[in-house]
C-alpha cells in the first residue's frame, strides 16, 4: 500500500513540475494584445470603421467629429456647432455621413465636406452605403426614415412603426435594419416595406449588418446580443447580463463585437458564444465598430476614450493559449496514466497485490454501501473545492468560455475598497464575538450553573437557555433590526422610558455605530452552545480534584482560577476555533440587516464574495476572495491541529 | 464520546446522591438573581415578538409599551397567507435531507468503524479531510453546479449539497459511537449467518440509533435556519424555505407591516419548538459532542 502510494506521489510531483514549467510563458500572453486609444475632450457617442478597417470615425459630445488611423492617432478632425450623436462610414472609406445635436446631417467625401442639411427633429442614428446612394436617418421621437443620396436631395421620407435608435445598411444600400425604440427590430427596403421583423424585450440600443445582409446582429437594452440570418431566424442569443450598448459584426459573423453598459467591451465568437477576449474601460462603452475581416475593433467609451484594438492579435492568442490548455491537460491525464501503469506493473508481480485484489473482492459490500456518501461528496464538496481554486485564476464565465488571468483576481483584491474595509470589521466582529459570547458570558453563566446545589435548578436554567433558540436564525436578526428601529424600536423606546431619550440613535443608520449594532445582536450573549460546552467540562472534572484544593484552603475564586480554567482547556480551543473560523466566514448578519451599509461601514470579506458573484456575475473574483479565505482559515485549522496535539502529549 | 456522556451523567448522579440538602444561602441566592438578569435579558426579543404579533403599527404608535389592544388575531391568517406554504415548503425539504442525511451517516459511519477493508484508513480520510473545506469556499461553485444540473428551483437544489454537506459530522459522530459497541454482538449474528446487511440492518442500525437522532436534529435545526443557500438556488416565492421567505417578506412590505411580521416569525418558530419539545436531549449530546471529540 504504501509503496504504491509513493510511486503515486513521485509521479504527481513530476506532473506538477512538468506542469509548472509549461504554464509560465503562456500565462501572460492573453494579456498583451496590442489596442491603442484616443482622448476626446467629452464622451465618446459614436465610432464606426470602413470595411478595410483602416482607419476609425469617432463622433464625440465635444463636438468634434476625428478620424483615427489604425494606431489610434489623430488623422483629421471636423468640429460640428454641438455634440456629434451617430457617425457612419461607408464601405469603401470614401464618405462619412455624421449626425450632430443641432439636428444637422453632414456628409464628408475625402475630409471635404459635400454638403450639410438641417433636418425638422434630432436624428438618432445614421447610415451610408458604398457609394453613398443611400444615406438614412433615423429619429427616436418620430417613427421615420429620411433618405438622402450622394448630392444631398432628400430620396424619400417613409413612415415606419416606431422610433429608431440604431440603424444599419447593406453595402448595396437594398436592406435598411433599424433597432426601434418599442424593442423591436425591423428590416426593410429603403420603401419602408417592412421584410421582417424580430422582437426583444428592450430598446435595441445597437444593430449591425454583415457587407451582404446575410448577418444581423443586435443588442438590446434586456442585456441580450442576439445573431439573426438574413431571413430573421435565430442563429444565437447570449446574455451579457448588462445592458448592451452596440453591437459589430464582420462578414461572416463570426465574430461579433459587443459594448456594454456595465464597462467592459467584449469580443464574441459565433456559434458557441464564446467569449474570446474582453476589455474593462471602467466606463459604460457606448458604440462598437468591425472591419469586414474582423481584424479591427473600434470602440468608444464615456471615458472620453476610443479605442482601436487589433484582434487578429487577441483571436491568434486566443486560439493558441486554448491549444497549450489543452496541451497541458492531455500531459498531466497521460502523465498520470502513465505513472499509474508503471507503479501498478512493479507492484502487480508481488503477492502482496494478488492479497488485495482478493481483499478487495471479499469486501465488495462495505465498497458498495459507501457509494452514496461517495458520490455525493465527490460531486457537492470536492468538485466545487476544485472548481473554485481552479477558477480563481480564471475570468470565469459559466456558461460561456473562461479564460486565464494568472493572479489578476488577487491582485484586484488588493485594491478593492469594500475588501479592504471589511477586513477589520470582520476581525473586530470576531474579537468582541469571542470576548463576550464565545468565552465571557457563556463560562460566567456554566460556572453560576455549575454551583448550584439543586441540580434540578441547574436543568431548569439549561432548558430556560436553549429555549430562545426556536426563534430561527433569520427571524432573530429581522427583529433585531426592528429592536434597532428608531422610530418604534425597543432599544430606543427603553431609553426614552428611563430618561435617556438624548441617547435615542438612527443605530443601523449611523456609519459610527452600525458596525457596533450588529455586535451588540447578541446581547445578553448566552451563547447556549458554548454554555453548554463549558458545563459539561465542568461536570467532567473529576470531584477530588476540587475536593483536595478545598482542603488545601483554597477560595472559590482560586479553585476556579486554578482547577477550573486548566481543566477546561480543551473547552477554550474549540470555541476559539469554532468563533474564528465561522466568524471568518459569516456575513449572513450584515448581508440582511445593512446590506454592508452604511457608507461601507459593515462590510464584511464574505459579503464582497456575495456581492461580487450574485450582483455583479464576477465569479472568477468571488473564488478568489473564497480561496484567500480558505487559506486563512487552513492555516488556522493546522495551528490549532498542532496545539492539540501537543496538549494531548502534555 | 459514548463513554463521555456517560461519564457526565454518572457525575451528575453522584452529585445528586452525595450533595447534603442545605439551607437557602446568600450566594445561592445571588446566582440565582444573576442567572435570572441573563435569562430575562435573553428573553426579551421573544417576549417582544410574541405581544408585537398581536399588536398593530397604528397601536405601537399610540403607545409602545401598551399590551394589545385588541388583540388582533387576524395578524396571524395574514401572515399564515404571506409564508404558511414556504413553512410546508421548509418541512418538506429538510425533513427529506434530515432522512438522508441520518441514512446515510449510518450507513457510512457503520461502515467505517466496524468494517475492516483495504483501504479503508485512505477513504476515511477523503471524508476527514472535508473539515478543512469552509464552506465559503464552495458556496459559489456550488451554485454554478446546480445550475448546470439544471435543477435550480426545484427541491433537489437544497436537498442535495445540504445531505452532502450534513453527512460529514453524521459518519464521524456515528463512527465514533459505533466503534464503541463491542464486537462479539456483530460476530455472533455473522456466525448464525446473519449476511453483512442484515447485521446492518437489524443490529448496527438500532445500536446506533441515539446517535442517529442527534445527527438527525443537527441537520433539522441547521437545514431549518438556512437562509443563504436558498437565497442562490430558489428564486419562486411559492417554493422558497421559509427562512428566505420570512427575508423576503419583512424586506417586500414596510414597517406598517409588522404585526403580521411578527406573526409570521411565531409562525415559522413552530418546527423548532416541537422539534426541541421531542429532540432537546439530542441536541444537547451533540452541541458538546464536537467539544468532547477534541
Amino acid at each position: 500500500m504504501g509503496k504504491k502510494l509513493s510511486y503515486f506521489f513521485k509521479f504527481f510531483l513530476i506532473a506538477v513540475l512538468v506542469v509548472l514549467g509549461a504554464w509560465s510563458p503562456m500565462t501572460f500572453a492573453a494579456t498583451t494584445v496590442p489596442i491603442s486609444s484616443f482622448r476626446a475632450h467629452d464622451i465618446i457617442y459614436s465610432v464606426a470603421t470602413p470595411y478595410s478597417g483602416g482607419f476609425v470615425v469617432v463622433g464625440s459630445r465635444d463636438d468634434n467629429l476625428y478620424v483615427l488611423n489604425r494606431q489610434g492617432k489623430l488623422v483629421w478632425k471636423y468640429t460640428t456647432p454641438n455634440a456629434v450623436s451617430s457617425v457612419a462610414v461607408s464601405p469603401g472609406g470614401h464618405y462619412i455621413a455624421i449626425a450632430d445635436q443641432d439636428s444637422e446631417i453632414y456628409l464628408f467625401k475625402n475630409h471635404r465636406l459635400l454638403w450639410q442639411k438641417s433636418l425638422q427633429t434630432m436624428p438618432s442614428a445614421i447610415a451610408v452605403s458604398r457609394g453613398a446612394e443611400t444615406i438614412a436617418v433615423t429619429f427616436p421621437v418620430v417613427p421615420m426614415l429620411t433618405e438622402f443620396a450622394a448630392n444631398g436631395t432628400q430620396l424619400r421620407q417613409v413612415i415606419i412603426p416606431a422610433g429608431g435608435v440604431s440603424i444599419a445598411i447593406t453595402g448595396s444600400g437594398r436592406e435598411i435594419a433599424i433597432g426601434a425604440n418599442n424593442d423591436d427590430l425591423y428590416v426593410m427596403t429603403p420603401g419602408g416595406h417592412v421584410l421582417w421583423s424580430y422582437a426583444t424585450n428592450g430598446t435595441v440600443n445597437g444593430v449591425s449588418m454583415s457587407p451582404n445582409g446575410h448577418y444581423v446582429a443586435i443588442g438590446s437594452q434586456d442585456h441580450h446580443v442576439t445573431l439573426l440570418n438574413g431571413q430573421g431566424r435565430v442563429l444565437w442569443r447570449y446574455d451579457f447580463g448588462h445592458q448592451i450598448n452596440g453591437v459589430a459584426t464582420d462578414r461572416h459573423a463570426s465574430y461579433v463585437a459587443v459594448a456594454t453598459n456595465n464597462s467592459y467591451i467584449l469580443a464574441v465568437l459565433n456559434h458557441q458564444g464564446t467569449l474570446v477576449w474582453q476589455k474593462n474601460t471602467g466606463a459604460p462603452n457606448t458604440s462598437v465598430a468591425l472591419s469586414e475581416n474582423g481584424s479591427v475593433l473600434a470602440a468608444g467609451s464615456q471615458n472620453d476614450l476610443a479605442y482601436v484594438i487589433s484582434t487578429s492579435a487577441a483571436l491568434a492568442q486566443y486560439r493558441a493559449f486554448e491549444m497549450e490548455l489543452h496541451a497541458v491537460y492531455a500531459g498531466i491525464v497521460l502523465l498520470l496514466l502513465l505513472g499509474a501503469w508503471w507503479a501498478w506493473r512493479r507492484y502487480r508481480r508481488t503477492p502482496q497485490a494478488q492479497q488485495l485484489v482478493a481483499n478487495v473482492a471479499r469486501h465488495r459490500i462495505s465498497y458498495i454501501m459507501l457509494i452514496p456518501t461517495f458520490v455525493l461528496l465527490l460531486l457537492f464538496n470536492y468538485y466545487p473545492a476544485i472548481s473554485g481554486l481552479y477558477h480563481s485564476l480564471y475570468r470565469w464565465n459559466p456558461g460561456a468560455e473562461s479564460y486565464f488571468v494568472g493572479f489578476h483576481n488577487f491582485v484586484m483584491m488588493a485594491r478593492d475598497p469594500f475588501l479592504l474595509v471589511g477586513i477589520p470589521h470582520i476581525l473586530i466582529m470576531i474579537l468582541f464575538g469571542i470576548l463576550l459570547g464565545g468565552v465571557g458570558v457563556p463560562l460566567l453563566v456554566a460556572e453560576l450553573m455549575f454551583h448550584l446545589r439543586s441540580s434540578r435548578m441547574q436543568y431548569v436554567y439549561r432548558v430556560l437557555f436553549i429555549i430562545p433558540l426556536v426563534i430561527p436564525a433569520i427571524a432573530n436578526i429581522l427583529i433585531w433590526e426592528n429592536i434597532y428601529n428608531p422610530d418604534i424600536g425597543l432599544l430606543n423606546e427603553t431609553l426614552h422610558a428611563v430618561g435617556l431619550g438624548g441617547l435615542a440613535q438612527n443605530w443601523l443608520g449611523n456609519p459610527h455605530l452600525a458596525l457596533a449594532a450588529l455586535i451588540f445582536m447578541g446581547f445578553p450573549f448566552t451563547n447556549i452552545i458554548a454554555i453548554l460546552v463549558f458545563y459539561a467540562g465542568l461536570l467532567a472534572i473529576p470531584g477530588e480534584l476540587i475536593e483536595a484544593a478545598r482542603m488545601d484552603g483554597a477560595s472559590l475564586l482560586e479553585v476556579i482560577r486554578h482547577v477550573h480554567i486548566p481543566m477546561l482547556t480543551g473547552q477554550f480551543k474549540f470555541v476559539l476555533v469554532t468563533s474564528v473560523i465561522g466568524g471568518l466566514q459569516s456575513f449572513g448578519v450584515p448581508l440582511v440587516m445593512t446590506g454592508g451599509g452604511p457608507e461601507m461601514s459593515t462590510f464584511v470579506p464574505g459579503l464582497e464574495m456575495y456581492y461580487a458573484a450574485t450582483k455583479y456575475s464576477e465569479m472568477g473574483y468571488s473564488a478568489a476572495i473564497s480561496v484567500s479565505m480558505f487559506l486563512v482559515i487552513l492555516v488556522l485549522t493546522v495551528v490549532q491541529m498542532k496545539f492539540i496535539r501537543t496538549s494531548a502529549t502534555d | 464520546m459514548a463513554t463521555s456522556t456517560a461519564a457526565v451523567e454518572r457525575v451528575e448522579a453522584v452529585k445528586r446522591t452525595v450533595t447534603p440538602r442545605r439551607k437557602p444561602s446568600v450566594s445561592q441566592a445571588i446566582i440565582h438573581v444573576v442567572l435570572i438578569m441573563f435569562v430575562i435579558f435573553a428573553f426579551v426579543p421573544l417576549v417582544l415578538t410574541v405581544f408585537m404579533s398581536f399588536r398593530s403599527y397604528g397601536q405601537v404608535l399610540i403607545d409602545f409599551w401598551a399590551l394589545p389592544h385588541p388583540w388582533l388575531w387576524q395578524n396571524y391568517v395574514t401572515a399564515w397567507n404571506g409564508v404558511g406554504i414556504n413553512i410546508l415548503d421548509s418541512l418538506g425539504y429538510c425533513l427529506a435531507s434530515t432522512i438522508f442525511t441520518m441514512a446515510l451517516a449510518g450507513i457510512s459511519g457503520y461502515v467505517f468503524g466496524r468494517h475492516k477493508f483495504p483501504g479503508r484508513e485512505v477513504l476515511f480520510l477523503v471524508v476527514l479531510a472535508l473539515i478543512m473545506i469552509p464552506g465559503i469556499l464552495t458556496l459559489i461553485p456550488t451554485y454554478v453546479l446546480v445550475t448546470y444540473m439544471h435543477i435550480v428551483n426545484t427541491p433537489w437544489a437544497l436537498i442535495l449539497p445540504w445531505t452532502s454537506g450534513g453527512q460529514v459530522l453524521g459518519i464521524f459522530l456515528v463512527r465514533s459511537y459505533i466503534a464503541g459497541i463491542p464486537e462479539e454482538i456483530f460476530e455472533s449474528a455473522r456466525l448464525e449467518g446473519a449476511s453483512e446487511w442484515a447485521v446492518f440492518r437489524y443490529i448496527g442500525m438500532p445500536m446506533s440509533w441515539p446517535m442517529l437522532m442527534t445527527v438527525g436534529v443537527l441537520q433539522m435545526i441547521g437545514t431549518y435556519n438556512d437562509y443563504i443557500w436558498p437565497s442562490l438556488v430558489i428564486n419562486n416565492t411559492n417554493m422558497q424555505p421559509v427562512a428566505l421567505a420570512l427575508w423576503k417578506y419583512t424586506s417586500t412590505y414596510t414597517i406598517s407591516q409588522m404585526g403580521p411580521e411578527f406573526a409570521a416569525y411565531v409562525i415559522a418558530a413552530i418546527p423548532l419548538i416541537a422539534l426541541m419539545a421531542f429532540g432537546m436531549r439530542y441536541f444537547i449530546q451533540g452541541a458538546t459532542s464536537g467539544a468532547i471529540k477534541l
